[in-house]
């Protein structure tokens, strides 16, 4: 049986150099996307009074 | 209905005048479709000119006024019908869900606007002084309160307003700021960091709590964020089409924000440094490139100037009482100058108390954009709500890293936004109102930053989410005083009962205005007095807020008696708490000195809540030369 290329993951150096990026570009975006979630989070937590932010 | 029809009046004069000037100076807009609202924000500047220079020479009335307006709308009318024309609903695309949103917030807004000013600084300068200038017909000196000085362009249309009506044209004007800040906010955003953004930009902002409170208490923080976003957005056209005229109405925009209060003269100093560090990166020809700066300086500085040389003439001091040390100042000291730094300081730390915490100092200023989300009445006495920012714009900055397309023009805004609210805050006073034309900046920049993050849909929710948000805790001001504003509204309740229901003071004045007569005068001895409702001669004898009446050099009941007939006072109106302040040793001592005044020197006339009115001990008639002392 003939496997299909895998190609989320890579298959020599240079295809991880070039892969490289993209991985840290989606870290960062899931860092910026729960920021974003935890500011709205606590924003809203504190306003219903269930979270104190001091 | 009446004040609606006058401000449809003012609004068109002020448009058509706008749009002259900005023919005359060669700095119309490219596009006739922006000339709407840059003809309106200009035309406010203009009309704001002309009250101040109306109140210069005591002319400051409806006729004058009027056969003002008659000359701008006729030289100015083929271009108002021209602006009018290029209006195109089609171009509002998938925008009119927010549209109708912003205007259903607007007509609960103006619902709120009918009924009489209650709260915020309006009643203490704001309103209080145009309103006593217009009663005049001219200026009036008022060298017992700095505030008198504190009056700046929308000061000055309000002026206007409060000459043509006395009902609720000059908070229609001031509301009308914050509608033009939406818009110019919104073509900002569209025009340099993304054509879907815009409407959202708009409405976010439109619909922010904050917002809603500064349209509904007439102010000077909002025509800061309003020119801001005009010189910045004239700037950025300049980057696009090369045009001189985009630089000189960057200008005009900047020097009416400066105009507006001391820390406005921020955005000019900005964005000229803004125009400069571009210059030298195109490596213009410098003669080119001095015709430019020229351009926009010369342009800023002629719309900037009127209120400070005015505050130059009457006190010396162009930004009295700031400045002291450099600039000195009439009926003013360096202690005054201390000891009001000194209030200042301990207003902070009362209320930053809310957030456990101190005034910032040094780097713990980082936290205030965290605070500014969090704990925004931990700035004022004001509820949460009221100086709530969202959590947009906090959400969604980090998210500016992502930003490809359009780069240096969103970074350009946020960055100056940034730049603008840490100076401020840094160097001034950290405080949601004053940071605002820094906050708009930002959130403007954001929103495509939230688009590149969350993608078009889930951003779009998020916006939407949030503006629900907003509603929301907008909601939380109609539970409280609007629906009695909607009552006044439709004439279902009386103006005079809803003060009396939300105002101890306006309770206070209704009698105390009776019981003065018309030729006596009254020296009010509060700390913070709110001079709006009163109705007979007056002089304010604050020892936060005038230098007239030194307290550091009166030391006797009879000395205070002596400088208040020299004053020709009649009456005394006192706030009894005061009497009992003790917040530091010359409140103490003063407190001390106005329970002996009372005591000793005055015999009581009536008693309403915390205030009282006493008559002077042999007040003698009113001298003439103290005529042009009061209201």
């Amino acid at each position: 049986m003939q496997l299909e290329p895998n190609v989320s993951f890579p298959s020599s150096i240079d295809e991880a150099r070039a892969a490289a990026p993209d991985s840290a570009r989606h870290a960062l975006r899931l860092i910026l996307g729960a920021w974003a979630a935890i500011v709205y989070l606590i924003y809203w937590l504190g306003y219903v009074g269930i979270l104190s932010t001091r | 209905m009446i004040d609606l029809g006058l401000l449809v009046l003012v609004l068109s004069a002020a448009t058509a005048g706008g749009l002259v000037c900005l023919r005359v100076l060669g700095a119309l807009p490219a596009d006739e479709a922006d000339w709407l609202v840059e003809g309106v924000a200009t035309g406010f500047g203009v009309v704001a000119t002309a009250g101040l220079g109306l109140a210069a020479v005591d002319a400051l009335r409806p006729v004058p006024i009027a056969c003002l307006g008659v000359v701008v709308v006729v030289l100015g009318r083929r271009l108002l019908v021209r602006a009018l024309r290029a209006l195109d609903g089609r171009q509002l695309g998938a925008a009119w869900p927010l549209l109708l949103v912003c205007a259903a917030v607007l007509v609960a807004e103006t619902l709120a606007m009918v009924a009489p000013p209650v709260g915020g600084d309006q009643t203490k300068y704001q309103l209080a002084y145009p309103r006593l200038y217009a009663a005049a017909g001219g200026l009036v000196a008022t060298p017992w309160s700095f505030w008198g000085h504190m009056q700046f362009l929308q000061n000055f249309l309000f002026a206007i307003g409060f000459a043509l009506s006395d009902g609720a044209l000059a908070r229609y004007l001031n509301g009308a700021f914050g509608v033009l800040t939406a818009l110019a906010l919104g073509a900002l955003t569209r025009r340099h960091l993304g054509e879907q953004s815009g409407p959202a930009a708009a409405a976010l902002f439109f619909t922010l709590p904050i917002t809603w409170s500064m349209m509904t208490h007439a102010g000077s923080d909002m025509p800061v964020v309003l020119y801001g976003c005009l010189a910045l957005g004239a700037l950025l056209d300049w980057t696009e089409t090369g045009r001189p005229a985009d630089v000189r109405r960057a200008g005009l925009a900047a020097g009416l924000a400066g105009a507006s209060k001391v820390m406005g003269l921020l955005v000019p100093a900005l964005m000229g440094g803004a125009l400069v560090f571009l210059l030298l990166r195109r490596a213009l020809p410098l003669r080119r490139a001095a015709t430019l700066v020229a351009g926009f300086a010369i342009v800023a500085l002629l719309a900037t100037t009127p209120c400070y040389v005015r505050n130059a003439v009457d006190t010396g001091n162009p930004i009295y009482p700031f400045g002291f040390q450099v600039f000195g100042g009439r009926h003013w000291s360096a202690a005054a100058s201390e000891y009001l730094a000194d209030y200042y300081r301990q207003y902070q730390s009362t209320y930053a108390t809310r957030r456990d915490g101190e005034p910032y100092a040094g780097l713990a200023v980082a936290r205030f954009p965290w605070d500014l989300t969090m704990h925004p009445e931990s700035f004022e006495n004001a509820a949460r709500a009221t100086l709530d920012v969202s959590p947009f714009m906090l959400a969604f900055a980090p998210a500016l890293v992502l930003v490809r397309r359009r780069r240096a023009r969103v970074l350009a805004v946020a960055g100056l936004g940034f730049a603008y609210a840490a100076i401020i805050s840094t160097g001034a006073w950290a405080h949601p109102r004053y940071v605002l034309p820094g906050v708009a900046l930002l959130l403007a920049a954001t929103v495509p930053a939230a688009s590149l993050l969350l993608g078009r849909r889930l951003a779009a929710a998020v916006v939407v989410l949030t503006i629900a948000g907003n509603l929301m805790l907008i909601s939380r001001y109609l539970g409280t005083m609007w629906p009695d504003q909607v009552r006044v509204a439709v004439g279902r309740l009386a103006p005079d009962e809803f003060l009396r229901r939300y105002s101890p003071r306006y309770a206070f004045w209704e009698r105390a205005n009776v019981a003065v007569p018309p030729t006596g005068r009254v020296l009010v001895l509060e700390k913070i007095p709110h001079p709006y409702y009163i109705e007979r001669p007056f002089v304010l004898g604050s020892y936060l807020e005038q230098g007239l009446i030194d307290y550091r050099a009166i030391e006797s009941t009879a000395a205070l008696a002596e400088a208040a007939r020299d004053l020709g006072v009649s009456h005394v109106a006192v706030d009894l708490s005061s009497f009992s302040a003790a917040g530091d040793p010359f409140e103490a001592s003063v407190g001390r000195l106005w329970r002996g005044f009372i005591s000793a020197e005055c015999d009581p006339v009536l008693r309403e809540g915390e205030y009282g009115l006493y008559a002077l001990h042999a007040a003698r008639a009113a001298v003439p030369g103290a005529e042009r002392l009061d209201g």
